[in-house]
């Protein structure tokens, strides 16, 4: 009997959506409701679990499960960075479920079973407890981007992410049979060392970087690395918003710290191939993600962009190699859960009252709703990493990160790829605070999205303002010593 | 008390706190709190002066980050260059915004006005006291925040709102160049501080310091308004008047002038920078002049003045006349906040209205601000004894010494602005009345206006003084770096300037007061050429506007090829699959199938770039 400690968050997040399923054919008026508490509950008791989970010593690095997965500070970080998210989803998106009139008790089911592979793809130290969370997690995104029933865009976004999914997860698995041919386990740590042993040169030598290349594609597909993120404008804009909200922090998230597990640490023998693909594919990300951004009119598309953009930064900071350069991507991750998080929440806030998928919705928007307009511009200054908030210190470490093991070249592109970005983030502020508005109505958003929004914004001015305290307490400098 | 002077740029931010989240319940007391917020930090940075005239220094710092091998500190450091800045920033920030109580009265955004100001001040405060490069640029991005707030004041005009836009892309081309500097001066020094990096910069490698220095030039070109990124500053002038006198005259477009001052070793380490400072100043004096002399705005002819004025302390600094170059900066904040201010009051009492040629004979109706007016405009051409002579002239002897074609530049400028501004001060003033209805109505400022106006005439007339030979040029060695010479007092160069000047205000005034209307149509006629380059800003404007077109031609290309050749592809593919299956073709998923295609483009470039390129292991 194995000990299921370390995998109760997982666990509760299952029983809660079990739960869901059971919410979703009972007869009742408040479903909705009901739906939405024991979602929350769900996710709150894995937050409240996982410390429990991860054990007295949060540096410890040990393997449970039969070695399928790892029990260690990255993990545990990117569990509470996933389950953050996702509760942060639910709590901003709720309005939108209801007002959309979309089946409460299977969506949240669909979002927690989603969740509960994100995690698994995080804490994976074996190829396959990664590859069933994987799927867990993209066959349940599969359909929640199609959940606005009736309406062909959203058909249409589920559909396309689908059919290219099955494409990428083809291409993974097949780099993975690869690896596993190469070195005969599906350990990560066994890959790694079968891998240091390989014999080089010969046909057989090529086998190595074959294999790498097909992973990353399956991998960059998820996280929306360029030239793999075509489907990410089409998804994120024709997806319900909180869907949108939750693959762009929940599935990219752990589809980031899938790269750093399976190519970072299983592969770490490659690093002489992977280090520049991956510094390549950073800057192409980047570029690709910010420069379709400034044309777009859609805010949905455009912070979708926006996110392509933001996911080169941090695959920037995987790059490089470094300690310094893990810690960089983890605290930027946990930036950009926040202001990413914030900015769809504010979104949200408008496509409840059925607007807010345009930028001339945007228009005026400071005098309409000050506090709505005041955070979205937080969050946009955030993304776009003025100075006291997350996203500016999170680039800083990236930067120093980039510097300090010799990639200069990475860290020009970021801060050209910063001022091509200010174009569009500008425009954002430009609606909102220069033009005036075409009509007069107030915005509300109390209640939980109100909370939503509130954490996301604390969240964000935490982290810019007071990095080193936040550093301190989530102890995330003790997370980067992997291998 | 010099310890304390990060409390200078904390009250004004405290102010911004205070008024935009209290704005509506004050009402109009918000600018009051802005004013006493100010008032206090001016109080504190004029103790911090007069202490570290007695030769106190101060420099405090806090840890902020540490993580991995990196550690950034925030910390303020206080010498002469500090505190005459603090000094001059609070004072006329504090007079500015007196000013505007009476100017933005009746403003629909008087609060949000008041609010960003003071948001800028702090923001500036900021920049000024940063002991590293971090803190720098978060303030140096704060402050470009405020300006594009700030210049789209007035939205409801959507020139203004792409007149914002305008600047802050600009600028912000030079501040991708400043970026990239700060990360050269990282890998060479290995920290953010500026006491390490002036320390070290000497024995840097030349290609280093040269690449850095240019790097953070690019940063100052942008934001002190120099040829060929100045396009931004008479856009900026959409904004409102104080907001023109205080961000866009006296402070954040110094902030440039500063920054190469803030990072002179630098720039000393590297010969072929410091020429390169030189000549853009130079030029960019030139330039702006000229078109300041065919300017019909008020404003207008006051920002080309300003990027000419800005240029003259670029060309300082390049020619090692680093405290000739800050005291000029200092001289001309006042003054030219003091014509900006006095313009404002004009534009107010004729109803908004820009043009001079639509004014004359407002002397009569205005004699405070007509008065005032001259005095600035008099300091500005450089006329003994007031403030813009002495620290011109400084700036121009030591051009003399080092780069003579420099200083017959810069004399000839003198003589042109000497020109520009007697002509604006005719027109808008003088001469008989040229609009009926606007000069009847027009009237003179409410005192709280008139009041900053003669506070700053009082500096613009007499602040030249302290830097005079007589008083033994007590504000450039009190800015003087160590080791500084001053510059040879060459009698015939000082009076070749000042005729020039002379000659430049007489010829003004002339041209404009005596001459006949038919003897300008005549001079236009006869210099057709040269009057259409000065027109057309020597089409500078057209050179933005081309690369703009040579953008959109780009983005039309990406158009045309992403309709043409990937939705041809697209349609290919969606073809194939209609031929395939009727029933895909029911879904727009054509696209699907192009992207599939991309990712397997991608794996297949990848496999080549791993395997093509050699896995070359041992």
């Amino acid at each position: 009997m194995y000990n299921l400690t370390p995998i109760l968050p997982e666990m509760a997040l299952s029983l809660a959506g079990l739960a869901l399923l059971l919410v979703a054919v009972a007869p009742s008026a408040r479903r909705a409701g009901v739906a939405e508490g024991v979602a929350l509950a769900g996710l709150i008791a894995a937050l409240l679990l996982l410390p429990l989970a991860q054990g007295p010593t949060a540096g410890r690095t040990g393997e449970v499960l039969g070695g399928m997965v790892a029990v260690d500070g990255f993990g545990g970080f990117f569990r509470a960075v996933l389950l953050l998210g996702a509760l942060v989803v639910v709590l901003t998106g709720a309005r939108y479920v209801r007002a959309r009139g979309i089946a409460a008790g299977e969506f949240y089911a669909l979002l927690l079973f989603a969740t509960a592979g994100a995690d698994f793809m995080a804490i994976a130290a074996d190829l396959l407890a990664f590859y069933v969370g994987l799927e867990t997690l993209s066959l349940a995104s599969y359909a929640l981007a199609g959940f606005l029933v009736g309406e062909r865009w959203s058909l249409e976004a589920s559909l396309k992410y689908f059919l290219n999914g099955a494409t990428a997860s083809a291409l993974l698995l097949f780099g993975l049979s690869l690896a596993f041919g190469l070195v005969g386990t599906t350990s990560l740590a066994g890959m790694a060392a079968g891998l240091a042993s390989a014999p080089w040169g010969g046909a057989a030598g090529a086998l190595p970087a074959v294999a790498l290349v097909f992973i990353l594609a399956g991998l960059a597909f998820k996280a929306s690395v360029a030239p793999f993120h075509l489907w990410t404008p089409d998804v994120y804009q024709g997806a319900p918003t909180p869907v949108t909200s939750f693959l762009s922090i929940v599935s990219k998230g752990a589809a980031l710290a899938a790269i750093v597990r399976v190519v970072a640490v299983g592969l770490a023998p490659l690093h002489v191939e992977w280090q520049p693909v991956l510094a390549v594919l950073a800057a192409f990300t980047m570029t690709a993600g910010n420069v379709a951004a400034l044309w777009q009119k859609d805010v949905k598309r455009l912070l979708a962009y926006s996110s392509v953009a933001q996911a080169g930064y941090i695959l920037a900071g995987i790059a490089v190699g470094t300690s310094l350069g893990l810690e960089a991507v983890l605290f930027y991750v946990l930036a950009y859960l926040f202001m990413n998080l914030g900015a769809f929440g504010v979104v949200m806030a408008l496509s409840g009252e059925g607007e807010g998928e345009t930028l001339e919705d945007l228009a005026g928007l400071a005098r309409r709703a000050p506090v709505l307009a005041g955070l979205l511009a937080l969050f946009a200054f955030s993304l776009l990493g003025i100075p006291w908030t997350g996203g500016f210190v999170g680039k800083l470490l990236i930067f120093e990160a980039a510097l300090e093991a010799g990639w200069a070249w990475l860290a020009v592109f970021i801060a050209v790829n910063t001022g091509i970005s200010a174009y569009y983030y500008f425009l954002l502020i430009r609606q909102m605070y220069l033009r005036s508005a075409p009509r007069a109505e107030a915005v509300r958003a109390g209640g939980m999205l109100g909370a939503g929004l509130a954490l996301a914004a604390l969240g964000v001015l935490a982290l810019g303002i007071l990095p080193q305290t936040v550093i301190d307490w989530s102890g995330l400098a003790a997370f980067a010593p992997l291998p | 008390m010099v310890s304390y002077a990060y409390v200078v740029p904390l009250l004004p931010l405290f102010a911004f706190g205070l008024q935009s989240l209290f704005g509506r319940a004050l009402g109009r007391a918000t600018a009051w709190v802005g004013i006493a917020c100010l008032a206090a930090s001016t109080a504190v940075s004029l103790a911090v002066l007069a202490e570290v005239l007695r030769g106190a220094e101060a420099a405090v710092s806090w840890p902020w980050l540490s993580l991995g091998g990196a550690t950034f500190s925030m910390g303020v450091r206080v010498g002469p260059l500090e505190a005459a800045m603090i000094a001059m920033v609070t004072f006329v920030s504090l007079m500015v915004e007196v000013y505007s109580v009476g100017y933005m009265a009746g403003d629909a955004k008087f609060n949000r006005f008041f609010a960003i100001v003071n948001l800028f001040v702090g923001a500036m405060l900021v920049v000024v006291l940063a002991d590293n490069f971090l803190l720098l640029f978060a303030g140096w991005e704060i402050m470009g925040l405020a300006s594009y707030l700030l210049i789209g004041h007035w939205y409801h005009d959507l020139a203004n709102a792409r007149a914002a836009t305008k600047s802050f892309l600009v600028t912000r081309l030079g501040d991708i160049g400043l970026l990239i500097g700060i990360f050269v001066c990282y890998q060479a020094a290995g920290t953010l501080d500026f006491a390490v990096i002036d320390a070290g910069a000497a024995s840097w490698a030349p290609g280093v310091a040269t690449l850095a220095a240019l790097l953070i030039f690019a940063g100052a070109v942008g934001k002190s308004a120099q040829v060929p990124l100045h396009v931004w500053l008479p856009d900026a002038m959409a904004g409102p008047t104080p907001v023109s006198a205080l961000i866009h005259a006296a402070t954040m477009v110094a902030a440039g002038v500063f920054l190469v001052a803030r990072t002179y070793p630098v720039f000393e380490a590297s010969g072929t920078a410091l020429a390169v400072v030189a000549v853009v100043g130079g030029v960019t004096a030139f330039l702006a002049a000229t078109v300041g002399t065919v300017q019909a705005d008020i404003k207008k002819m006051l920002a080309y003045s300003t990027i000419s004025q800005l240029g003259y302390m670029m060309l300082g600094l390049g020619v090692f006349g680093y405290a000739a170059a800050l005291f000029h900066l200092l001289s001309h904040a006042f003054f030219k906040a003091l014509l900006f201010l006095g313009s404002g009051s004009v534009i107010h009492a004729a109803r908004g209205e820009q043009d001079m040629h639509r004014m004359g004979g407002l002397f009569r109706k205005l004699p405070l601000t007509g008065l005032t007016f001259i005095v600035g405009g008099l300091a500005l051409a450089g006329i003994p004894p007031f403030a813009g002579y002495f620290s011109k002239d400084e700036v121009l002897l030591t051009a003399w010494e080092n780069e003579r074609w420099l200083f017959w530049l810069g004399a000839a400028t003198a003589g042109i602005t000497g020109f520009y501004i007697a002509r604006g001060i005719y027109l808008t003033f003088f001469g008989r009345p040229r609009d009926a209805e606007l000069y009847t109505h027009a009237h003179e400022s409410p005192p709280v206006m008139a009041v900053p106006l003669v506070v700053l005439a009082v500096f613009a007339a007499f602040f030249g003084w302290l830097g005079s030979a007589s008083l033994g040029r007590l504000v450039q060695a009190f800015l003087a770096l160590p080791g500084e010479a001053e510059p040879e007092a060459a009698w015939y160069a000082a009076a070749s300037t000042i005729a020039l000047a002379a000659a430049g205000v007489v010829a003004g005034g002339l041209l404009y007061g005596a001459a006949r209307p038919e003897l300008r149509a005549h001079l236009v006629r006869v210099l057709r050429p040269v009057y259409v380059l000065f027109r057309e800003k020597w089409y500078f404007d057209h050179l933005a506007l081309g690369a703009t077109g040579l953008g959109l031609a780009a983005s039309a290309f990406v158009g045309w090829f992403d309709r043409t050749v990937v939705d041809g592809l697209v349609n290919a593919v969606a073809w194939f699959t209609g031929v395939l299956g009727q029933a895909s073709r029911r879904l727009a998923v054509g696209d699907a199938q192009a992207y599939m295609l991309t990712m397997a483009g991608a794996v297949l470039v990848g496999l080549a770039a791993l395997l093509g390129l050699g896995v070359s292991r041992p």
